[in-house]
């Protein structure tokens, strides 16, 4: 089991990303949405029905 | 702080009741599914809601609904997660043992935060849940190999050993670490200065 605080995490990320010269935010790639279950698609259009509702953007970005 | 606000604050309330469950004598639910690819990637893929796996489903949901959370109603609603509606996030609970029983209490982790402590899935048990995930569909998991591919890349600190037995677990042996290591090299080779 390893223990770590949430701000050393986030330093050895950013530590890593350095080394590796990675640059920006778009280098992971957002979920297609295609395996997501029943449940799963319904929450996240409960989110979306909800950030409309409210004229707010949704604070994730997801294909919904 | 590269952590969204939302993400962390969201999660800083969930956290506080699973605290009320360790307090009670409840074991922590633990944290699994897309919103670990967001912790261990300082949110640079974002996740709408966060997955938890527990033996004590009814409790948890209970003192969520008492951070403010919400459970939809009605006839034929789907939903069966939380979600909270200023936050615009969600949470997902699931009922049994973490990847049903494979990985043992020791492979867990714990990321401390202001509001207490997180028991999550290892970077290795989710790498090898995207590696699964790949597996099971690789015409439509795509991205999701490329997220077990960042995660590599990106993790400090890596049991190796221990990442093959996952991954050969997940994928129905169809997959071992030499692989994930082999299209993370390809990875490096392709995005190199110059290439």
């Amino acid at each position: 089991m390893r223990v770590i605080a949430l701000r050393d995490l986030e330093q050895r990320i950013e530590a890593r990303k350095a080394e590796l010269g990675i640059v920006g935010d778009d280098y992971v790639a957002v979920n297609s949405g295609a395996g997501r279950t029943a449940s799963k698609k319904a929450l996240l259009l409960t989110l979306r029905r909800l950030a409309e509702e409210q004229g707010r953007d949704l604070p994730f970005r997801a294909n919904i | 702080m590269p952590y969204r606000r939302e993400f962390l604050e969201c999660l800083n309330l969930i956290i506080a009741a699973t605290e009320e469950m360790a307090a009670l004598g409840y074991a922590r639910p633990v944290l699994v599914g897309g919103a670990v690819v967001e912790l261990y990637t300082a949110s640079r893929i974002t996740s709408g809601d966060f997955d938890f796996v527990t033996e004590d489903q009814r409790v948890f949901e209970e003192l969520l609904l008492a951070k403010g959370f919400i459970r939809p109603s009605g006839i034929g609603v789907l939903q069966r997660g939380l979600h909270h509606p200023e936050l615009l996030m969600g949470v997902e609970v699931v009922s049994g043992p973490v990847f049903d029983g494979a990985v043992p209490p020791d492979k867990l982790d714990v990321v401390l935060f202001d509001a207490g402590r997180l028991a999550v899935i290892s970077i290795e048990d989710i790498i090898a849940d995207r590696m699964g995930q790949y597996a099971s569909h690789e015409a439509s998991n795509a991205e999701i190999l490329d997220q077990a591919i960042q995660l590599f890349r990106l993790a400090s600190e890596i049991d190796e050993d221990y990442l093959d037995q996952r991954i050969r677990a997940e994928t129905l042996n169809t997959y071992g670490s030499a692989f994930l290591k082999a299209e993370a090299a390809n990875y490096e080779s392709h995005s190199s200065p110059g290439s």
